[in-house]
């Protein structure tokens, strides 16, 4: 015996020494008759030896973890045979387990025990499996069984009165866990535990209990003796406690305020730490981040930090609160008008954010972006225009008196096979990326068949005459035959007003000649119009819908016009770039530093592997096709100069940099080509004041 | 004696726990309490950023690479022979790891060879330059570093040598001893074990932190001995360090940062196990510079040995700003020198200065990026209000 204990302290006592004290108990209790194993003090010499600190309660270990779980196997394998505390493998019920076990508990034999020598040793109070028999006499001691089935006892004759009246209880039967809450009951569903458990029970065979909740409600159990008839909350129904797991999946809340969790990625680009910069709270998988959204304190500070008129309501359980959520989308109604909200809800989203950087975006983006007034007065003007274009088409169609027939198009066009088909707005009207400096706007008219020059030479001569009074005297047009654009020029409140029409046809796409003859326009500015008609649709699908796309991209575009080196750089490619940033749930503020960081890696040099337009997926064309070496070159510069600026905090240095008079200067004096008016009519331009 | 740590770094005490008003004025932590990210690496990213060339091979810069790697490989000659003058300096150190009796002053623990020598990765030192080819050798001591048991074991490894080979000097550095011989060096980098650091005081002893970083020496030295096995690796080492040799901007860009930057740009190719050329991971590496791997709000790269990204690394950042800054602008500038005038970045063809001023080159108006912080600059970037407001005013005007 003693020379056992030896053995059994030196495998345990060495390293594990609290190990080794929980041992000796469980070794006892199955030498000893069951009256013994109470008394938990080993009467050997060796063992206090080896285990000095053995005076300790050992209700201190009662957790059972793997590691105390294999030293119990070794345990048991080192046990001389000859002992009368040797296991012996076909006995099923040990005595000592008997002699103070209630008949809830018991070992099972496991189902596959005819081929496996070890067998399951299932506690049914604990719900656990034991690996080995000294395991599971170890359990049986241990204070946390104990308790365990101190709590089953009570539990047949009173009910649960610690929980409070009014708050519905879920219980799982099957890990015998409760829960307060539907989203924690989830949870568990979800769990690790929950999932071991199901599998131990498939496992031995046994009933799974369903896992519909068993809803513990104190009011509802009226055959208890239970005092909650005091509490006025009895007027609940029987019924409504009859909650299906379906229902509670359905009630349970909408997440909210997504936009305050900052997402850390790792090299690989996979979100491994979210932050809620309401709540100061961090998670690292997403199932907390969306519990947490959920949670009831994530609400509140939703409520007290964003939105004061929030309904939180105290029973997270039953709330349905889609209505009074506030979603700001930047939906760009699809009907081409401009919408003032839009501009304005764009920079309320920015107030929530905290850092300097974002501050420092919003407050540049409230510098730059239009005034109703403005917008108004574009809006007019923009409408002046299509109306006059509208029965200008319809002059054309009485011209040439064809016959009419119905068109299902938008309500700007007329319906003619010889003339014109339909306007669109392309460009900042139809993207509506405006911002202060911003003169002169662009909208295509597309024809039926390739339009000839001839063409646009009537319509300039007949425009005049389209427009109603009060523009009339206001609008000089002007037809540009070299670049086969009609010019508008308009003198409103809020200086001279551009807008140029462009004119292309869809048919165009199928012709393979290059260019037809002299009297249409040539193919490539009827493309370039299509190339921008596509461009504005995928904006509007792709980018608008994303949360501070379109300050993001204003912001950038006044550096555009700010900067000589950034001139080059048009919005088309702005907006790719923000996509691509924002596409990776990124914040406001990182998303701008990504766009620098693509410039700043060489993205648009000449030997980088360069980007494909998204709206054209089959060409090959490159964003950065237009643009020269020195162009490309000087973009590179500025980006790497405003993403160190942006790291060092000095964000607003760059914004300002170039209106710094010397700057200016040494820039002005550099020879730059002269590429600027080729790209005039594909750039959005920008006219200074 | 153990000093107990204190619970608190300086700044935290007397201070009631995480005030939100508070903020420190301007220093490194402010950036790294910053969410940060790792940087734009397109190879990352290829379903999300459809590209139009796939460019893994570049056969222009792969020929420039391998002219430029033939100029600054050392002959095979010289070598050899520092080769030899490092061996016969290591025998001698392993007779006092054999026999400690025979020397007094201090006691060796271990001998082991470490840096560019060793790995295979050394190159020429600049043309005219009086630098000698160097290998290293990093001798952990048993005892304390110090001074005057430096110069006994100079004066020991004199006296052995004195028959065997010639040896024109020796000297005693801050980080130990430094043998020469005409154009060869090896440098002997003493440590003591890490037990012993606690007890260094740098007014007798060698410098805590460069024992440190020597003992630490050892450790990438095994790493780098391990993983940096691929040619491409080795070749993007020489490559990067003699970038480093000619502009003075990339000096903050240590021999480990080199190392790992190298090793991160070949292999990790976006969970595959291909290992990338030679001239993409070169682009690549400026590429990353470029995008501010090292600039605050940015992870840097992995570092293995202290288990951390370089950019949180919390005790001492391994750059100040100042460097953070003049190592991502040079690189900014060299990257879109590489993409007109690659000959010139490699260095197999003299060209204008491109950090002296505006220049011309191969037709595109150059100019360098400029720094941003500066070494006296500590809160330079606090903007008061009334510039903004400035700026402002002129944005409406």
């Amino acid at each position: 015996m003693a020379t056992n204990g030896m053995n059994y302290s030196m495998y345990n006592g060495i390293t594990y020494p609290q190990m080794a004290q929980q041992q000796q108990q469980s070794f006892y209790g199955q030498g000893y008759p069951s009256s013994f194993s109470q008394q938990p003090i080993p009467p050997y010499n060796p063992y206090q030896m080896y285990a000095p600190s053995s005076i300790a309660n050992p209700s201190q270990y009662n957790s059972y973890d793997h590691i105390i779980r294999s030293a119990a196997e070794t345990l048991a394998a080192f046990t001389n045979p000859n002992e009368p505390s040797v296991i012996n493998t076909s006995q099923v019920h040990m005595p000592a387990s008997k002699s103070h076990s209630s008949s809830t508990r018991r070992s099972v034999k496991n189902f596959s025990g005819a081929t496996n020598p070890t067998r399951m040793y299932y506690c049914e109070t604990c719900r656990i499996a034991c690996g080995g028999h000294a395991t599971y006499q170890a359990h049986l001691n241990g204070s946390k069984h104990k308790r365990k089935e101190l709590v089953a006892q009570n539990q047949q004759t009173s009910v649960n009165l610690s929980s409070k009246t009014g708050v519905n209880i879920l219980r799982c039967e099957l890990c015998d866990i409760t829960c307060t809450s539907s989203d924690a009951y989830k949870a568990h569903l979800d769990g690790s535990k929950h999932e071991k458990a199901m599998r131990l029970h498939r496992k031995l065979g046994k009933t799974i209990p369903s896992i519909e909740p068993k809803i513990l409600n104190p009011t509802s159990q009226s055959t208890t003796i239970s005092q909650s008839s005091i509490n006025g909350s009895q007027t609940l129904i029987n019924d409504d406690q009859q909650i299906t797991l379906s229902r509670l999946l359905e009630n349970s809340n909408k997440p909210i305020g997504e936009e305050y969790i900052e997402t850390t990625y790792d090299a690989s680009n996979k979100p491994v730490l979210y932050h809620c910069k309401l709540c100061e709270c961090t998670f690292n998988d997403t199932k907390g981040k969306d519990m947490h959204l959920k949670g009831k304190r994530h609400r509140l500070s939703y409520k007290k930090k964003v939105n004061p008129n929030f309904v939180v309501d105290n029973n997270s359980s039953n709330t349905k609160l889609s209505n009074s959520k506030p979603k700001q989308m930047n939906n760009i109604s699809s009907n081409e008008t401009i919408n003032n909200i839009e501009y304005t809800n764009m920079d309320n989203n920015y107030q929530e954010e905290n850092d300097d950087d974002t501050k420092f975006l919003m407050m540049l983006h409230k510098q730059i972006v239009p005034s109703p007034n403005f917008l108004n007065i574009v809006e007019q003007f923009v409408s002046a225009v299509e109306s006059a274009l509208k029965s200008c088409s319809e002059q054309l169609q009485a011209f040439t008196k064809s016959s009419i027939d119905e068109n299902p198009s938008t309500s700007e066009t007329s319906t003619n096979q010889s003339s014109l088909m339909g306007v669109s707005r392309i460009g900042l009207l139809g993207k509506s990326l405006m911002i202060k400096t911003d003169r002169l706007f662009h909208i295509v008219v597309i024809c039926a068949e390739w339009p000839t020059k001839n063409l646009l030479q009537t319509i300039a001569n007949i425009l005049s005459d389209n427009f109603d009074s009060n523009w009339k005297n206001q609008i000089q047009i002007d037809y540009q035959a070299d670049k086969e654009t009609i010019e508008l020029q308009a003198n409103t409140e809020e200086g001279i007003m551009y807008i140029s029409i462009l004119f292309t046809s869809p048919s165009i796409q199928q012709e393979k000649s290059e260019d037809k003859s002299e009297e249409f326009l040539s193919k490539l500015n009827c493309l370039n119009a299509l190339y921008s008609i596509h461009s504005a649709r995928w904006f509007q699908n792709q980018v608008s819908i994303r949360q501070h796309s379109s300050a993001l991209i204003r912001c950038l575009r006044y550096k555009t016009s700010i900067s000589m080196n950034w001139h080059s750089l048009s919005s088309e490619i702005i907006e790719i770039l923000i996509e691509y940033a924002l596409s990776q749930n990124v914040s406001a503020s990182n998303a701008f530093r990504r766009v620098l960081e693509y410039l700043s890696s060489g993205l648009s040099l000449l030997n980088s592997p360069s980007l494909c337009i998204p709206w054209q997926k089959d060409s090959t064309k490159d964003i950065f096709e237009e643009l020269t070496n020195q162009q490309r070159n000087d973009v590179t510069q500025e980006a790497q100069t405003g993403l160190r600026l942006m790291s060092f905090g000095q964000l607003t240095k760059w914004f300002e940099q170039s209106t710094n008079p010397q700057l200016m200067f040494s820039l002005s004096k550099r020879p730059y080509s002269d590429s600027d008016d080729n790209n005039s009519t594909k750039r959005q331009c920008i006219e200074f004041e | 004696m153990r000093r107990s740590r204190p619970r608190f770094p300086p700044w935290r005490q007397n201070r009631p726990p995480y005030q939100h008003s508070y903020r420190p004025p301007f220093s490194q932590h402010q950036f790294q309490q910053n969410q940060s990210s790792d940087v734009f690496d397109f190879l990352n990213l290829p379903e999300a950023f459809p590209s139009i060339k796939q460019l893994f091979d570049d056969p222009i810069l792969t020929a420039i690479i391998m002219e430029r790697i033939q100029q600054i490989t050392p002959a095979a000659a010289d070598s050899f022979a520092l080769m030899n003058f490092g061996s016969v300096i290591r025998q001698k150190l392993d007779i006092l790891v054999l026999s400690p009796s025979s020397f007094t002053a201090c006691q060796v623990s271990e001998v082991r060879d470490v840096g560019s020598y060793k790995h295979n990765t050394i190159i020429n030192p600049p043309i005219g330059s009086q630098i000698p080819l160097t290998s290293d050798l990093v001798v952990v001591l048993k005892t304390l570093p110090t001074r005057e048991a430096i110069d006994q074991l100079g004066n020991r490894l004199k006296q052995d040598l004195q028959n065997e080979i010639e040896l024109l000097s020796i000297r005693s550095t801050d980080y130990g001893l430094s043998l020469e011989n005409g154009n060869m060096a090896v440098h002997v980098l003493l440590t003591t074990l890490p037990t012993n650091w606690q007890s260094l005081d740098s007014s007798l002893h060698l410098d805590r932190t460069i024992c440190k970083q020597n003992f630490y020496a050892i450790k990438h030295a095994k790493w780098v001995d391990e993983v940096c096995i691929h040619p491409s690796n080795k070749l993007l080492v020489r490559l990067l360090k003699d970038l480093r040799q000619r502009f003075n901007g990339l000096e903050p860009l240590n021999p480990w940062l080199i190392n790992l930057l190298a090793h991160h740009c070949v292999t990790n190719n976006n969970n595959s196990t291909e290992q990338l050329p030679p001239s993409y991971a070169f682009k690549r590496a400026l590429q990353l510079l470029s995008s501010g791997l090292f600039l605050p709000g940015s992870n840097g790269l992995y570092d293995p040995i202290n288990d951390t990204y370089t950019n949180l690394s919390r005790p001492k950042p391994i750059m100040t700003l100042e460097e953070q800054d003049r190592l991502c602008y040079t690189s900014q500038t060299l990257l879109r020198a590489l993409a007109i005038h690659p000959k010139y970045v490699l260095g197999t063809e003299n060209g204008p200065d491109i950090f002296a001023g505006p220049c011309e080159l191969n037709g595109v108006m150059f100019i360098a990026n400029e720094p941003i912080v500066f070494k006296d600059q500590s809160n330079g970037h606090a903007i008061d209000d009334t510039q903004q407001q400035a700026m402002f005013a002129e944005v409406n005007s």
